[in-house]
């Protein structure tokens, strides 16, 4: 569905490029030419040149067209796959750039062979699911405002992290939060307050995504409140470094193995 | 004399020119100050100026102020958390296939009681807003179309008295009709404001006794003859055997309503087809069955208030806690009533008349069998399947 509303931005974009197609009819229909006989030259009457519109291309949807795809090309599928997209995306993006070409019975038998020669090169590629990435990229952008208690003693885990992120509107329906531990990072400390840091989301077991946090002392008495600067932007590298963060890139495991003992923050150092 | 001919005319061709020669046109006003005004003129001129003042006094200029102000708002329904609209979301997909999602790209998801219960209980957990024991609200959006187009489901307060009661901490004044002195300090005893008997409804009637400072009223059947001619003045206050206020066991009935739920109904005023019912049912701290049994009684009463016939009255339900911006949509279907096949029958037919029927024809005509359907039950049939 997510790959649904990328093509319909995407077509948003080429429809001033777009073609389109015109039905018409005659407005005067002349009489059938006598058998035998010259037909008449069209040009001889205006009534004969004048023509009506039937239909317009853009009033019908377009409908969708079966392609082979030559490279992944991400929400549509892997490469060598025969896939359904729809006409307008087929024509503006996929067949002029030759991401695909069209099925023809000839091209389908000959990619057909191909994929099955290529079998074991295609089945080592790492291939991320679209939705993970879909999830992932939206995910990175955000920084999570952490909300603590500035009056009770707290531990950060993962379940405040959950509280705060249900609140900035992203649910987590298991336990996939990872919380540095060593050491926990405990309060009310309000030096710590504004401080960015980083916890890891894993998506359905396999895709970490580093995500970054940032303290915030919260009370439930409304003359408690504590000022601080509005963090819209996401924070560049060199404020990272104040919090000794470097940025990170997600990360895709092989096997959907990463439970809750799993060392997501071992596996993550080591990849720098 | 040389500069003047180079912009094209002379110094006094300003004068010249049409806007410095305007005529004052007072004659007329002057005609009409001379007129003589009869009395009754003066008396009308005295009367509407009076209106006019008496409507600038109604509200001070702080309020004025503020009605233009609110004037611009959204209407309540619109304002946070806003108002569900299944075909704003009917695009996206149904259910999260990942285990971490933007909630944004998904329709609506529901959670049972105990599920919003618990994801409520994290957020007011000690370590982050420390209010354990905080108020829970629903904040009910309704569909108060009825079998009229002109006509909406008419603003009400009610008291529900539910299986779990807990502190609510609102202050309820409640005036008991009694017609035996003894029985009245008993009412008084338990909690009514004032009991009053048969000598006070005259005055009430008249307008002596004003009924505005009472919340609820409760009456004993002895009083049942009494209060009758009550019933236009109270309206939905009015006591009767259906909405519990009346009857014979008084402390019984006063601690009802002392200790139920108030539920009121308000039309949206911008959007009279909408409507918003926002009770309080119970404390975070309460056990989830409890929480669940009242919001259960809470809904049951509040689906009564319109015909099941004509489709869900619920359009979704919040609950959120007081304070707090945290809201999580109930699946509340199983509250519901189910329209049995005679309501349906009769709103049919309620509906229709000669209308009912051009439309029905003129529906044959065109071949078309689902526009038989009244709107509501498609989109109830949506909200089931999704």
């Amino acid at each position: 569905m997510l790959a649904r509303q990328a093509l319909q931005r995407v077509r948003g974009l080429h429809r001033t490029a777009r073609q389109a197609t015109w039905i018409l009819q005659r407005v005067w229909v002349p009489d059938p030419t006598p058998e035998g006989a010259v037909q008449r030259d069209p040009r001889e009457l205006p009534n004969t040149q004048r023509l009506e519109v039937v239909e317009q291309e853009p009033t019908t949807p377009t409908g969708n067209i079966e392609l082979i795809l030559m490279e992944d090309v991400e929400g549509v599928g892997h490469q060598f796959d025969v896939v359904m997209v729809e006409t307008d995306y087929a024509r503006t993006e996929l067949l002029p750039t030759r991401k695909a070409v069209y099925a023809s019975p000839f091209d389908l038998k000959y990619y057909g062979d191909m994929k099955e020669k290529m079998k074991d090169e295609l089945a080592s590629r790492v291939r991320i699911p679209y939705e993970y990435l879909v999830v992932g990229r939206q995910l990175q952008k955000m920084v999570v405002p952490i909300k603590i208690s500035m009056d009770n003693k707290w531990e950060l885990n993962s379940t405040v992290i959950k509280a705060s992120l249900r609140q900035i509107g992203v649910d987590i329906l298991d336990d996939a939060i990872y919380v540095p531990s060593d050491p926990p990072i405990t309060g009310p400390n309000f030096e710590l307050e504004a401080h960015l840091i980083r916890f890891y989301i894993v998506v359905c077991k396999q895709f970490v995504v580093p995500m970054i946090g940032i303290i915030e002392h919260v009370s439930s008495d409304a003359s408690k409140k504590i000022i601080t600067l509005e963090t819209s932007k996401f924070p560049s590298t060199s404020e990272l470094e104040k919090y000794g963060l470097r940025p990170e890139e997600c990360y895709y495991h092989k096997k959907a193995e990463i439970e809750k003992d799993f060392d997501v923050f071992g596996l993550m150092k080591l990849r720098k | 004399m040389f500069l003047a001919k180079i912009n094209g005319f002379t110094p006094w061709g300003n004068i010249l020119r049409t806007t410095s020669a305007e005529i004052v046109q007072i004659r007329g006003r002057k005609r009409a100050l001379k007129q003589t005004l009869t009395r009754q003129q003066k008396l009308d001129r005295r009367l509407k100026r009076e209106a006019k003042e008496a409507a600038r006094k109604q509200y001070t200029f702080m309020e004025r102020i503020n009605i233009r102000r609110m004037k611009n708002l959204l209407s309540p329904s619109e304002q946070f958390p806003g108002r569900l609209n299944l075909e704003e979301e009917a695009a996206l997909p149904d259910s999260p296939t990942t285990n971490v999602y933007i909630r944004s790209t998904f329709k609506t998801q529901y959670y049972s009681v105990p599920e919003a219960l618990a994801m409520h209980r994290e957020l007011q957990h000690p370590s982050i807003y420390n209010r354990p024991d905080a108020p829970l609200k629903l904040r009910i959006e309704l569909n108060m179309t009825t079998e009229k187009q002109t006509k909406m489901v008419s603003n009400s307060d009610e008291i529900v008295p539910v299986p779990y009661p807990f502190q609510h901490r609102e202050k309820r004044t409640i005036l008991a009709f009694v017609n035996d002195p003894k029985l009245q300090e008993l009412a008084v005893e338990s909690g009514a404001e004032l009991a009053v008997g048969p000598d006070i409804i005259k005055k009430v009637i008249k307008g002596q006794f004003r009924m505005d400072d009472y919340d609820f009223c409760v009456a004993h059947t002895d009083m049942s003859s009494h209060i009758l001619p009550l019933r236009g003045l109270l309206r939905t206050k009015f006591p009767t055997k259906k909405n519990g206020g009346l009857g014979d066991e008084l402390p019984e009935i006063i601690e009802r309503f002392r200790s139920g739920v108030k539920l009121g109904i308000k039309g949206d005023p911008v959007h009279p087809i909408w409507g918003l019912s926002d009770p309080i049912v119970g404390r975070l701290s309460m056990p989830d069955d409890q929480i669940e049994a009242n919001v259960g009684a809470i809904i049951e009463a509040l689906c009564a208030n319109r015909s099941a016939a004509l489709g869900s009255f619920v359009n979704r339900c919040l609950m959120m806690t007081i304070p707090g911006d945290a809201h999580f949509a109930l699946d509340v279907k199983k509250w519901l009533p189910i329209p049995s096949e005679e309501e349906l029958e009769k709103m049919d037919s309620r509906r229709g008349g000669k209308k009912h029927k051009k439309k029905e024809e003129s529906a044959k005509d065109r071949g078309d069998a689902k526009s038989d359907l009244p709107v509501d039950d498609e989109a109830r049939k949506q909200a089931a399947s999704g």
